[in-house]
Parts: structure tokens; C-alpha cells; sequence
């Protein structure tokens, strides 16, 4: 989708059939031709070895203050430098990069729990389908992030209610999306095989519509993640996200805001690290969405 | 056409309606007393009942749902608590400043993102192509807040080409009023102007192997004419879409470039009212803001049946 010849390339060698392969095999194997994907995937698993290995590599604390040393440039002792109140901006970011990837984690759940359960029943049942897209459509109508800021209006701001929000805001999408992946799957003639024998829809659904329409789920999946990210970086950006002295990539850059003069290094590495990782997850899941399904390319 | 516009209408209904009852309902369930927020921690029991009862706090909340209806409707949305100003004319005072800042972000994705987009698609696979997309891959990516301030610093502090000080309202001086807009909208509008440049393109790839494209050709015509007469206006309908959904993203998402670049419009007020707690405040940006929101996806859905005949008379 990046390229569509760059992926056309890279997505569709003509796969040597000479023995059965399961659909995933297949999968995985033209991911992992898809070089774009592939760069996207490189720089997703660095972020999170990162995040993972943060407390274990990292002597310093994110929250100790040295008066001694505010708004160091970076040096040996601080590679990155430091923040207003002396902390060392390196544990910062990357104790603000594991939270970023929990809350990314975390909205991902909530979304495919929430919305793409919702949106396959609606797509499924027509009965529930009225009451769940009526009101889904209706929170469509508004901003994702306005949204998830209303809620925080609600919540007050916390960790686990930038989730709440976040995944609240993003579900109606994923709903909308699994609905239209059901409502396809659901006129296939195997579908109604199934339903011939007489088959229990619940299992139907579970069994048989869900496997076959899980695929634009996944691309949308990836692409929340990409959305948490950034979302929580913008409500912890305005004060209403992860409560300070806990860093987050967003407050680290509201802090940064007040001394854009004398500290640049606050505002480089975090807007770095951000983007990359919004990079990366983007690459991954154009990557994702050429292999699974070539007609969804945009 | 009115008979279009008015389904559409009744369609928004029910969206208005639930952004409503959230808008009423969220607000409510707040934990802490407004009252005794407002008043502050050295205020008498007596006197934060006094204000209970003066705000209508004290009725129950479907008696306090209906008496905000009918108020609303009559365009009445009570006091903020702290400006002590009527909600209205606080969104209205700072709604040309969001108004501005997203209507110049539009732009800037457009006139971006379209001709990017179409130049892309015309040179498939050539080094414009590639360079294009590789552009908007990354444009998508950084974030619109980390970018302003990337800017600010660059721009404003590093180079002094722009200020970073006070807004200056259009209608005091229309340079200032740019030169002031310019680095908050280009940082808000840049994801959409990679989005806009990535569907212009499918889409345009794709009406550029269409049959009448090649017979367009075939007769002799401009190669100009070709894509501006031919592949473009039928590529417009997928290219309105993201156009019309990137301008309520923008609405939607300017409070985080207001905090950025200090402009005092309604995102930058929707966060002062959340901060503090100001419910009125909240529920009337809420109100407003989904109102201007559902208008303008009406406009584009109007704009979209003007450009495609199959959709007004489908």
C-alpha cells in the first residue's frame, strides 16, 4: 500500500504449491518477503525489547531529581540529557515507551473485546445490528480524541482511564470494520452449508464466520496500536492523561514546551522516539494488510 | 436534492441525540462535589449548599436532564463556573480561532496532499512515486503535537521566520493572522495531507486504467486534459471522503495544537474546562463541538451527492 509496486512484489511470488500449507504458513511467509513489513516489524520488536529490558538495563530512575543537574545537555553520565527538574531524560523516555506500549496493549484488548465482538454480532444477528451501529455510528460522527477526552472528563486522569477512554474512542471503528468483515463472510455458501445442517448460529458465528473474517480485524488491530500511542501521548501532552512525576513520551513533551529555549534535546528525543514507533506499527500494518488481503490495498 | 439532504438529515438525529445524553450523563458521574470545588477547601457546609441549590444540583439528575434540554434548545447553556461567563459566548468567542486553525490545516492538506497524490499516480513507480509515498508514509507518523514543537523550535526560537507570541485575530491584520497560523496549521494538517496524498493516488491509479481513460487518449486529447478532465473528477468522490473526514478530525483534534501553540479557540477552553472541572462548560463545548461536527459531515454528504448522481438518486 505504500508502494504498490514495491509491495505487489514483495506480497505476491508466486507460492510453490507442492505440498499443503496451512494459511498461516502462507501468511508468515509472505511477511516475511515483505521487506517494508519486515523494516516496520524490525523497529516495533526494537521499541519493545526496549520497553521490556528498561528497568533491567537501566540504573537510573526516572523520577529522581538532581537540582544539580537541570537541563544538562547530553553527555556521558546522561546520554540524552536532562529535564527541568535534573531527571535523566534516557530513563524517561523509555520508561515513557513502556507505557506507551501497555496503554497500546491494553486499548488493543479493550477494542477487539469491545468493538469487534459488538461489531460481529451486529453483523451476524440482524436484530442486534439496529441498536449496536445506531449507537457505534453515533459516536463515529464525532472525533476519536474528543471523545476520549470527554471521557477523561469523567474519569480524571489516571493510567487505567486513558484505556478506558482510548479504547471507548477507538471501539466503534473496530466495530464498523468487523461488521463489514462478518456481513461479507456471511453469504458465502459455506456459511450456509452450515446453516443447512443446522448448526447453532453462536457456534457458526465462533466457528466458521469469525476465522474467515479475522483478517481485516488484524490490520485494523495493528493500526489501533498505532492510535493508543498517539493517543495517550496528546491527552498526557494536555495534562489529562498519566499523572506526572510518571513519565509518558506525552508530558515529557509538555514539560519540554515550558523550556523549548534552553532544552531542545527534550523535545528531539521523545518526538523521535514517538514517531519511530508510530513508523514502525504504520509499515507493519500496510505490510500486514498487502499479505492478508491484496484487495484491501488503498 | 432537498429530499437527500433532509434523509440525511434525520440520520444525524439520533448522533446528536447520544452525543447529548453523554455529554449530560459523563459529566454527572464525576466523583466530587462541584459546589465544593468551585468554593474551594476553606468553604462552609452552608454556603456549598447555597450553591448547590443556585446551580440545580440538588434536583435529581432526570429533572436536571430536562430542564438542560429545554435550555439547550433554546440555545441556553448555563454559566461556566469559573469564567462566571455564559458558556455560550465563551465557545462562540473562541470558535473563529479553531475555525481558522482548522480551515487553514484543510488547506494546507490539500493543496499538499492532491497535487502530491496526482503526481504520484501519474508517475507510478518512477522515483517522484516512490519519494511521494515514502513522504507520506513518514508524514502519518509523526505525531501533530511532537511536530509543532519541532517547528516552534526550529522556526520560531532557532531561526525567528515565524512568531511564537500572541494570536492575532483576522480581523486585526490579516498577515499577522497568518504568519501566527501558519506552523500550528501546517503541523496539524500534514497527517492528513499524507493521507489525502495516499488515497489521491489509489484512487487516481485506479481510474487511470479505466476504459474511458484510454479512449480519452485514444482520441487525440492532452495528456493534461486526460488526468484533469478525465482520471481526476472521477477520482474526486474517494478523495472528498478523506477530505471531509480529515476536516472533522481536525476540528476534533485542534485542542492538542491550541495547547501547543497557546491559541486560546475551543480545544484549548475544552481542556481548561476538563482540567477544572467546569461542568457547563464541558457539556456546552460537547453540545457545540458535535454540532458543528454533524454539520459539516451533512455538508460533505450533501457535496458528495452534487458530485455523484448515482448517490442522490440511489
Amino acid at each position: 500500500m505504500v508502494d504498490a509496486s514495491i509491495s505487489a512484489k514483495a506480497a505476491s511470488p508466486v507460492v510453490k504449491a507442492t505440498s499443503y500449507d496451512s494459511p498461516a504458513r502462507v501468511f508468515w511467509r509472505r511477511l516475511t518477503r515483505h521487506r517494508l513489513a519486515m523494516t516496520g516489524a524490525a523497529i516495533v520488536l526494537l521499541v519493545m525489547l526496549q520497553g521490556l529490558a528498561a528497568p533491567v538495563l537501566l540504573k537510573a530512575d526516572p523520577t529522581a531529581i538532581d537540582v544539580e543537574r537541570i537541563l544538562a545537555a547530553p553527555s556521558a553520565s546522561h546520554w540524552l540529557g536532562t529535564d527541568d527538574f535534573g531527571r535523566d531524560l534516557l530513563a524517561r523516555i523509555v520508561h515513557g515507551t513502556r507505557l506507551s506500549l501497555l496503554v497500546g496493549f491494553s486499548v488493543l484488548l479493550f477494542t477487539l473485546a469491545v468493538g469487534a465482538v459488538l461489531g460481529m454480532l451486529a453483523g451476524y444477528f440482524p436484530a442486534a445490528d439496529a441498536v449496536i451501529m445506531r449507537i457505534m455510528d453515533a459516536l463515529m460522527a464525532f472525533p476519536a480524541i474528543l471523545l476520549a477526552l470527554t471521557v477523561m472528563a469523567v474519569a480524571g486522569p489516571a493510567t487505567i482511564n486513558v484505556v478506558a477512554a482510548l479504547g471507548i474512542a477507538y471501539s466503534p471503528r473496530m466495530a464498523r470494520l468487523a461488521r463489514a468483515a462478518v456481513l461479507s463472510v456471511r453469504v458465502e455458501e459455506y456459511i450456509e452449508a452450515a446453516q443447512a445442517l443446522g448448526i447453532r448460529p453462536m457456534r457458526i458465528l465462533v466457528k466458521h464466520v469469525v476465522p474467515n473474517a479475522v483478517a481485516p480485524i488484524i490490520v485494523q488491530g495493528t493500526f489501533t496500536f498505532a492510535y493508543a500511542i498517539l493517543g495517550e501521548a496528546a491527552l498526557s501532552f494536555v495534562g489529562l492523561g498519566a499523572v506526572p512525576p510518571t513519565p509518558s513520551l506525552g508530558n515529557i513533551l509538555a514539560d519540554a514546551r515550558a523550556v523549548i529555549r534552553d532544552a531542545p534535546w527534550m523535545i528531539a528525543f521523545p518526538s523521535l522516539t514517538l514517531s519511530l514507533t508510530i513508523l514502525g506499527l504504520n509499515l507493519l500494518g500496510d505490510g500486514i494488510r498487502d499479505v492478508l488481503d491484496p484487495r484491501m490495498r488503498i | 436534492m432537498i429530499l437527500h439532504i433532509a434523509r440525511r438529515l434525520m440520520l444525524f438525529v439520533p448522533a446528536w441525540l447520544i452525543m447529548g445524553i453523554i455529554a449530560f450523563t459523563l459529566i454527572r458521574l464525576i466523583p466530587g462535589d462541584p459546589a465544593a470545588i468551585l468554593l474551594g477547601p476553606d468553604a462552609s457546609p452552608d454556603a456549598v449548599a447555597r450553591l448547590r441549590e443556585q446551580l440545580g444540583l440538588n434536583n435529581s439528575l432526570i429533572t436536571q436532564f430536562v430542564i438542560w434540554v429545554g435550555q439547550v434548545a433554546h440555545g441556553e447553556f448555563g454559566r461556566s463556573f469559573f469564567l462566571g461567563q455564559p458558556v455560550l459566548n465563551a465557545v462562540l468567542e473562541r470558535l473563529p480561532v479553531t475555525v481558522s486553525l482548522a480551515g487553514f490545516a484543510l488547506a494546507c492538506a490539500v493543496l499538499l496532499g492532491v497535487p502530491a497524490g496526482v503526481r504520484a499516480a501519474t508517475r507510478a513507480n518512477s522515483s517522484t512515486d516512490v519519494g511521494v509515498m515514502a513522504a507520506s508514509v513518514i508524514g502519518m507518523s509523526i505525531p501533530d503535537f511532537a511536530m509543532g514543537l519541532v517547528l516552534i523550535y526550529l522556526f520560531g526560537v532557532a531561526l525567528h521566520w515565524f512568531p511564537i507570541s500572541e494570536y492575532v485575530p483576522l480581523w486585526r491584520s490579516l498577515g499577522g493572522w497568518a504568519l501566527h497560523l501558519f506552523m500550528p496549521a501546517l503541523s496539524l494538517g500534514m497527517v492528513q495531507a499524507a493521507l489525502i496524498a495516499r488515497i489521491t493516488r489509489s484512487s487516481m491509479l485506479e481510474v487511470l486504467g479505466m476504459d474511458y481513460v484510454r479512449t480519452a487518449r485514444a482520441k487525440g486529447l492532452a495528456e493534461s486534459r486526460v488526468i484533469h478532465l478525465h482520471a481526476f473528477r472521477n477520482a474526486l468522490i474517494q478523495v472528498l471522503t478523506v477530505v471531509g473526514n480529515a476536516a472533522v478530525i481536525l476540528l476534533g483534534g485542534a485542542f492538542v495544537i491550541e495547547t501547543v501553540f497557546n491559541l486560546p479557540g475551543v480545544g484549548n477552553l475544552v481542556v481548561m474546562a476538563v482540567r477544572r472541572r467546569d461542568y457547563p462548560l464541558v457539556q456546552g463545548c460537547i453540545v457545540l463541538i458535535s454540532t458543528i461536527v454533524i454539520v459539516v459531515n451533512l455538508i460533505v454528504d450533501v457535496l458528495y451527492a452534487y458530485i455523484d448522481p448515482q448517490i442522490r438518486y440511489g
